[in-house]
């Protein structure tokens, strides 16, 4: 026992209620700041930090003014198109349309009929139809919505069920404005240092930015629960499911506080019952609970104070910090007890101090190794990975404050309390000595086993997933999300930019600048034309660039992932359908100066850019298809325009957030090695440092790097992709298992040198140390099975396979690492 | 009755239109008046048609096309316009009759498209633009709330006018087609670059 130790935490706690009164004001301070702790689900917290493509996305919206929206599948009762239903549908429709932030409902009544019957193009606004009008005939209108290039598979199912409303939202301008000037902050700071005006200018955009989410969060969220309103008036003739990317938002949060609250209060049933079945004292169930609770509270009221958000990554964070806090709290208590045992006539003060004097460098170790390995998660470029990091490693340094402060200065506060001695039976810790002690050569080949295993499973790791597999089947998100992928054109967009070629951009402009001007006769001014500056033909709206249009979206309805693609060839197609024409570039031109002020908004400005020099396709993606592989599918399409339609690469882009996700998805093997990485060098670094031996620092890794070997491998054989949630696992496994490894070769190099006998110093670390590390070890286990109730498969995964990576740290630390150290005698030879 | 009303009709059309060709100045007459008396010709051509129910009849509406319009183009100007600035190779190549095909062919379906819309719409003839070489006469055709604006480009030619380039609503037949073939103007094949007119060469 280190007596500088013992006497620094004498005068620490030489008056407790001071600690508890401070530690009060605080918890009180913090606890006025939960109101304000909120959280993000939205689409920006899902993808890449820093990505390019995010970027161009943004822009994208931008020049096309895309407005969020949200979709509801409708199926009525009756036939879709019967007069009842159609009347219900409009009357759907006129009351969502008083929600406030939506801007339109665009339902089957509303869309131009082009075919019903058909048009003629000289009289465009007098033929177009509607299927609000009375005189339109509903027959008609079925056809084209099942037929036509433009609404086939877009508005109604084949089976004519089911049909779609598009509830566009508002286009909050003032949430872009803010995020543009904090982005163009941020990204002068990558370019080049910030002078401190912009430094301070920065800071300011980025709290205003995020004060401004939170409040549109919240509008959302009530817009959302408006919507729901209006729709559970129209459950009773229809099956009505609710999609869209907001929606998917605010459900998410809803999981993500259901998920806070439920598990947290789970959890701490759990922690109840475990700590009464283990230690049966009241005081032993009511303190540490008290320091678990404290602890989280301080970290959710910091948290919130520093205008933090809580995530989907983040939604875990209550209950790894009880467990964590509970693990740090296990400890004191068992070595309390052992003093208690051993030094019966000890007081109370003195009990306290020598537990606290003798865990200090074990849990200080523990706790910055466990820091650590949180913090290597800010090597990933995800903000929620990388916030989440930050967070859990203030929380641990905050659990290892409590555990040294508040439990020691409640128990200061209590008398001794009955003796701590319990029946002579042998722990079950004892049991593992002994396997260690008589197949320690049998533990070492099936670690080598486990070793090539999980090498193999690794090797099989993928991160494709299906956002669909993140939610239960009884979930709204999941069914909207069926029914749109599977009978109304798929989910996730995609957006495929084409941009003319520089010097057909050239020559439009010279077109528009009239080519005429220098000899329709020889002579400059005998030109009938030549004032007439306006060229409504370029690149893209002329029937070489809608055939080539054309041949692309062939190409994408091709693909078995694909559901609707809509560009300019939709319109292209209908005008030559009731043309009965092919057209050319003089007809094109004259069709589209024609087209009703209603239609362009909707069949050309969403395809065409102002300037008629980029054009963009939508895909919508199949996110249910069995076989998608994303990055496998955006490569082939990459390849498709490059290689068969010889665009230039910088004549083409892909965006969407079918992109934007998928490069999160492939940053997440780059990111899992690098933060493994720096968790093993960090923590091997730590233990050379603790132990002063680098020898024994790698004997210590060893068992660790098995345990997340085993996880990551358990999932390459299983199946299950890497992801946001999944990738913190192994990160967490050493940072956590590794606290098994510190205690035991602590308390073994302080065993040792009694009889300089390495089996029997294992029995005896395993009846002590061991003990307590087997109890923390069952509560993370039972305490992360828990999560196995959520709604949130990612949830389901994280616990399950953190609860393995637990397991098999135990396991490691129990029979792998004495077995490793009686084979190596790292401490020197045996006497 | 109903036979006696569209008599009626077309006589006061007819009678509008020469009434807005009444007093021109001297050198403007010849243009519009030959661009009005085109225009009387065809709207009754048309009116027939839509009486007769015959204006989904590409067949009639060629011969309308053929009767009325095509006649009254000259061809080879406006081709040359459309060809800038590869029509002295194209007759170099002796293939100015193939490419002249291919810009009536181009207008023939325009005209199709458009013809085959009328509904009845009055026509009516505006002032004209006129210079030393060539006057510019508008029509203004009615549909619903919107008025069409139809700009001809005619110049006298062996004793008569033609129409040799046109703009429908501000968009240029000439420049629009030669934008269109911009790429094959600056290659080598002169039947790419007359082909590059028609969408489907070969059915026309």
């Amino acid at each position: 026992m280190n007596s500088r130790t013992y006497t620094a935490f004498a005068f620490l706690l030489r008056h407790p209620w001071l600690i508890l009164s401070g530690l009060t004001t605080l918890l009180i301070f913090l606890l006025f700041q939960l109101p304000r702790l909120t959280l993000d689900a939205s689409a920006d917290s899902l993808v890449l930090e820093g990505d390019k493509a995010l970027e161009l996305y943004r822009e994208m919206g931008k020049r096309y003014q895309s407005k969020s929206y949200l979709v509801v599948t409708y199926t009525p009762n009756e036939s879709l198109f019967s007069p009842d239903v159609l009347k219900r549908l409009a009357q759907l429709r006129d009351e969502l349309k008083t929600i406030p932030d939506v801007d339109s409902v665009i339902t089957i009544l509303d869309v131009p009929l082009l075919y019903s019957p058909p048009v003629s193009l000289g009289n465009l606004s007098r033929d177009i139809r509607y299927l609000h009008e009375d005189e339109t005939s509903t027959d008609l209108a079925r056809q084209e919505f099942r037929h036509s290039p433009l609404y086939k598979q877009l508005l109604t199912s084949p089976d004519e069920r089911t049909t779609v409303l598009q509830i566009n939202l508002e286009r909050d301008d003032r949430f872009f404005q803010l995020l543009e000037a904090r982005d163009q902050l941020r990204s002068k700071r990558l370019q080049h240092r910030l002078i401190p005006m912009e430094t301070q200018q920065l800071a300011e955009a980025e709290h205003a930015f995020r004060s401004y989410s939170i409040q549109a969060n919240e509008r959302q969220r009530e817009l959302v629960t408006q919507i729901r309103k209006v729709l559970d008036r129209h459950r009773d003739h229809a099956t009505i499911f609710l999609g869209g990317v907001p929606m998917i938002a605010v459900d998410m949060i809803s999981f993500i506080e259901s998920d806070l609250i439920t598990f947290g209060s789970a959890i701490i049933l759990f922690i109840i019952a475990l700590m009464a079945l283990i230690f049966r004292r009241l005081r032993w169930m009511i303190l540490p609970l008290l320091t678990c609770v404290v602890t989280c509270l301080i970290m959710l009221g910091f948290i919130a104070f520093a205008d933090w958000q809580l995530t989907v990554i983040s939604s875990n964070f209550t209950a790894l910090l009880l467990i964590i806090t509970l693990a740090i709290t296990i400890h004191l208590v068992v070595r309390y007890r052992e003093y208690y045992r051993a030094q019966p006539g000890f007081s109370q003060r003195q009990l306290v101090l020598s537990t606290l004097a003798f865990m200090a460098k074990p849990c200080l170790f523990t706790a910055i190794t466990t820091m650590m390995a949180f913090v290597s998660l800010v090597v990933s470029d995800i903000r929620p990975v990388i916030d989440f990091g930050w967070m859990m490693s203030i929380g641990v340094g905050v659990a290892l404050i409590m555990a040294f402060t508040l439990l020691p200065a409640c128990l200061l506060m209590i008398p001794k309390g009955k003796s701590e001695i319990r029946g002579k039976t042998k722990p079950l810790t004892h049991y593992f000595a002994r396997i260690t002690d008589r197949y320690g050569i049998t533990i070492l080949v099936v670690s080598g086993f486990l070793l090539i295993a999980s090498i193999i499973g690794i090797m099989r790791l993928k991160v494709e997933n299906r956002f669909i597999d993140y939610f239960h089947e009884t979930t709204e998100i999941y069914q909207g999300m069926l029914v749109i992928d599977q009978d109304l054109g798929g989910t996730i967009p995609l957006d495929i930019l084409l941009r003319a070629p520089e010097a057909a951009s050239l020559a439009t402009k010279s077109t528009d600048n009239d080519p005429f001007d220098d000899d329709p006769f020889g002579n400059p001014v005998d030109n009938p034309f030549a004032e007439s500056g306006t060229q409504s033909t370029n690149y893209w709206f002329t029937r070489s660039g809608l055939e080539q249009i054309n041949k692309v979206q062939t190409y994408l309805e091709s693909l078995d992932e694909t559901g609707k693609v809509l560009s300019l060839n939709s319109l292209y197609q209908v005008f030559k359908d009731i043309t009965g024409e092919e057209l050319d570039d003089f007809q094109l031109a004259l069709l589209r100066k024609n087209l009703p002020a209603d239609v362009q908004p909707l069949l050309i400005d969403p395809y065409l850019s102002a300037d008629g020099k980029e054009t963009r396709i939508t895909v919508r993606v199949m996110e249910t298809s069995k076989g998608l592989q994303r990055d496998e599918l955006l490569r082939q399409v990459q390849t498709f325009l490059i290689n068969e339609m010889g665009y230039q690469p910088d004549q083409v882009s892909q965006t969407g957030m079918l992109v934007l996700y998928n490069n999160m998805l492939q940053s997440l093997f780059g990111s899992q090695i690098s933060t493994l990485g720096a968790v093993f060098v960090a923590i091997t670094l730590m233990f050379s440092l603790l132990f002063r031996s680098v020898f024994l620092a790698l004997i210590a890794v060893a068992p660790n790097l098995l345990a997340a070997g085993v996880v990551l491998g358990v999932m390459g054989w299983a199946n299950i992709p890497l992801d946001m949630m999944t990738i913190t696992i192994a990160a967490i496994t050493v940072g956590i298992g590794v606290d098994d490894t510190i205690h035991y070769i602590h308390r073994f190099r302080n065993e040792f040198p009694k009889d300089r006998n390495y089996r029997a110093t294992m029995y005896r670390c395993h009846n002590s140390i061991g003990k307590a590390m087997f109890y923390t070890s069952v509560i993370i286990i039972a305490g992360f099975a828990i999560l196995a109730l959520s709604n949130f498969t990612p949830t389901i995964y994280f616990g399950l396979l953190t609860g393995l990576a637990m397991f098999s740290a135990l396991m490691g630390a129990l029979l792998l690492l004495p077995q490793l150290i009686i084979s190596f005698k790292p401490l020197g030879p045996e006497q | 009755m109903k036979h006696c009303l569209i008599s009626i009709r077309h006589l006061i059309i007819a009678l509008l239109l020469v009434c807005s060709t009444g007093s021109p100045a001297a050198q403007d007459t010849g243009a519009k008046a030959y661009i009005s008396q085109l225009a009387v010709q065809l709207q009754q051509a048309l009116q027939t048609g839509l009486e007769k129910n015959l204006l989904d009849n590409d067949q009639h509406l060629d011969q309308i096309i053929d009767e009325n319009i095509l006649p009254y183009v000259d061809p080879a100007l406006l081709s040359k316009r459309i060809f800038h600035p590869r029509w002295e190779d194209i007759i170099a190549a002796g293939k100015q009759l193939q490419a002249q095909t291919a810009v009536i062919s181009s207008l023939r379906r325009t005209y199709r498209i458009a013809l085959r819309s009328y509904n009845g719409q009055p026509f009516s003839v505006g002032d004209s633009r006129d210079t030393p070489n060539y006057s510019v006469v508008r029509i203004t055709v009615q549909t619903g709330q919107n008025a069409h604006l139809l700009d001809f480009a005619v110049r006298p030619t062996e004793g008569d006018w033609k129409v040799f380039d046109l703009s429908v609503d501000g968009v240029v037949l000439s420049k629009t087609l030669n934008g269109a073939i911009h790429q094959e103007l600056s290659g080598d094949s002169i039947d790419a670059i007359i082909s590059a007119i028609n969408p489907q060469s070969d059915s026309q």
